[in-house]
């Protein structure tokens, strides 16, 4: 009893606790789907929010403000043209571009989902692909991709640093 | 290693062992720091205890069965490793005394007690493992949930290893008496577990 009134006392000289709202640990998220219908891989990208800014303005001094009200006008080219250096496919051996669809905050305000898609893939032999998004900024980043391939096979990957890429064949 | 299990049991693995985020890890130092190593045996009932409740609560919040606000699992989970380390200075001692009996008394106590927290920790784990789902997967659930928590239980008995060994070098050649080991191990759990529970705040 003394004890938890103690820590009631020294509790209520602290700041307000922001860490409890803070996620704990660098994660992100990837799914990569191929559509025989529309000859494409579309590609699902789960990023937090704070740790995207962090990697960002190391790149540049503008903050960007993502998914708020006051979103830099360029956040989009900036978050696009960042990914496009941190992730890298190849179909068949060979380097695929992907373009930018879009991009919605998740519902929990913490992190941004991105579209992404490469079209014209006619056939999919073997995926490799290479995803060290915010390994530079954090060394403890963890970056799942999975993937749901031709014929109902599927792939799984946990990238970390100085372990970020992997093929799959189908 | 391209495989759902796979990568889950490692995130499970990873996620309790490590260092930077030593909650898990404190609870079962104090929960194992009464114990000799050659009392291995009453550990492992121990932490099955502690593994049957996290289990049940990591499977029933990650299927959508039960929902807790995170701080609130934040704040409880170091108020869990506080009472552990009370409750180890402030039991019994006459029944330290090597009984030859697997079950005693106090065991059972700290079997319930294990069992309890076990519960309050599933919850904490359970929110590390559902910001790692993506819509669409939920075919690989069940996968996902058995690989993570085998990865756990890993991870768990490899603290557990650590701890009875560092005990054994303890009280073996270095002759520390087990009641200042368990002093010691108790009332560094009990600060570091203070510190966290000031970090995180009291959510109510």
């Amino acid at each position: 009893m003394i004890l938890l009134s103690i820590f009631l006392l020294i509790n209520s000289f602290l700041p307000g606790s922001a860490a409890a709202e803070d996620h704990k640990f660098h994660l992100s998220k990837c799914q990569i789907d191929y559509s025989v219908a529309d000859q494409a891989l579309q590609i699902t990208l789960h990023i937090f929010i704070d740790d995207l800014e962090e990697a960002l303005q190391t790149q540049s001094t503008d903050q960007l403000f993502i998914g708020t009200f006051q979103e830099h006008e360029g956040a989009d080219q900036r978050i696009f043209s960042y990914i496009q250096q941190k992730l890298k496919l190849e179909v068949d051996n060979e380097a695929v571009n992907y373009g930018f669809v879009g991009k919605e905050v998740s519902e929990d305000l913490q992190a941004v989902w991105c579209y992404l898609e490469v079209t014209e893939v006619a056939s999919l032999q073997s995926l490799s692909v290479s995803n060290d998004i915010l390994m530079e900024t954090f060394d403890d980043q963890k970056n799942i991709v999975a993937i749901s391939g031709p014929n109902k096979k599927s792939g799984y990957f946990l990238f970390m640093k100085g372990k970020s890429s992997g093929t799959v064949e189908f | 290693m391209s495989s759902v299990f796979s990568t889950y049991l490692q995130l499970g693995f990873d996620h309790i062992s490590d260092i930077t985020a030593y909650d898990h890890i404190l609870f079962i130092v104090a929960l194992c720091a009464i114990y000799r190593l050659r009392e291995w045996r009453k550990v492992l009932i121990l932490v099955t205890a502690f593994t049957v409740g996290h289990s049940i609560t990591l499977a029933l919040a990650v299927l959508d069965i039960i929902q807790f606000p995170g701080d609130v699992i934040e704040f409880l989970i170091p108020l869990t490793i506080l009472i552990t380390s009370i409750y180890n200075v402030t039991r019994n001692e006459s029944l330290d005394q090597p009984s030859g009996q697997t079950f005693t008394r106090s065991l059972n106590i700290n079997y319930g007690f294990a069992l309890f927290f076990g519960l309050i920790h599933g919850m904490g784990f359970s929110n590390f493992l559902k910001s790692t789902l993506m819509p669409g997967q939920e075919s690989e659930l069940v996968t996902q949930l058995l690989a993570f928590n085998i990865g756990i239980e890993l991870g768990q008995l490899l603290i557990v290893c650590c701890i009875l060994v560092a005990s054994f070098i303890a009280l073996n050649p270095l002759n520390i008496h087990q009641r200042d080991w368990r002093l010691f191990i108790s009332g560094a759990t009990a600060g570091i577990s203070l510190i966290l529970m000031l970090e995180v705040g009291v959510p109510w």
